[in-house]
């Protein structure tokens, strides 16, 4: 576990499942202030974390999470440790490596803070954002509401 | 068991803010005359009175106002 400001990230240093093969597992890391609530939001058992990545959003990408527990076609295990497994597709995998997620309860930028420095830039909602050195995302996404 | 996944980023973003628009507000908070000593004391009193999360919740339910009283 590394201490990052006020924040406490545990990092993924070893895994329990592997992932179907030709999939390497990515490095995310979660905050224990997120985990707290993912646990609280339903998280545990069967459930699972599902992160995409889709365009869209302020800054041109964005990031779609939900606790699920039904994996759809052409999604594999992007993470996972004790605590959280995260699964995503293909295509989005490519652009989580680094993700540090975190959660807040200051309203003015409340809940689940997804950032990855890799990024060029991102946007203040905390899901959305620009690419720096990564490939492109061809499939369609969502889009903000501004 | 969960019935439907459950959505954890907040929906889509609304009432995005762009650089203009924050540059005016500045310019109309600091350099504006009347308007702009109007602008300091509500925000020093609100500053004073509210915590972050009920200046936060103002901002928001001001701007949705805004937004839907054109």
């Amino acid at each position: 576990m590394t201490d990052s400001g006020s924040t406490q990230y545990f990092v993924l240093e070893t895994n329990r499942l592997k992932p179907s093969a030709g999939v390497a597992y990515i490095m995310i890391t979660i905050s224990s202030k997120a985990r707290k609530m993912l646990k609280k939001q339903g998280l545990g058992g069967d459930a699972f974390v599902r992160i995409l990545v889709k365009t869209g959003g302020c800054a041109g990408m964005t990031y779609e999470a939900e606790i699920a527990e039904v994996m759809w076609p052409g999604e594999d295990i992007a993470f996972q440790d004790n605590e959280v497994t995260i699964i995503s597709d293909h295509e989005s995998m490519a652009f989580l490596n680094g993700l540090k997620i975190d959660y807040s309860d200051d309203l003015i930028s409340a809940g689940y803070r997804f950032r990855n420095d890799t990024n060029e830039s991102s946007c203040g909602c905390g899901a959305s954002f620009a690419l720096a050195g990564f490939p492109t995302l061809d499939q369609g996404g969502t889009s903000c509401d501004c | 068991m969960i019935a439907k996944p459950i959505p954890l980023l907040g929906g889509k973003s609304v009432y995005c803010i762009n650089e203009e628009q924050m540059f005016e507000a500045s310019r109309l908070r600091e350099d504006a005359g009347a308007s702009s000593q109007k602008i300091k004391m509500y925000l020093s009193e609100i500053e004073q009175q509210l915590t972050r999360n009920e200046q936060a919740a103002l901002a928001f339910s001001l701007i949705e106002r805004l937004k839907t009283n054109v």
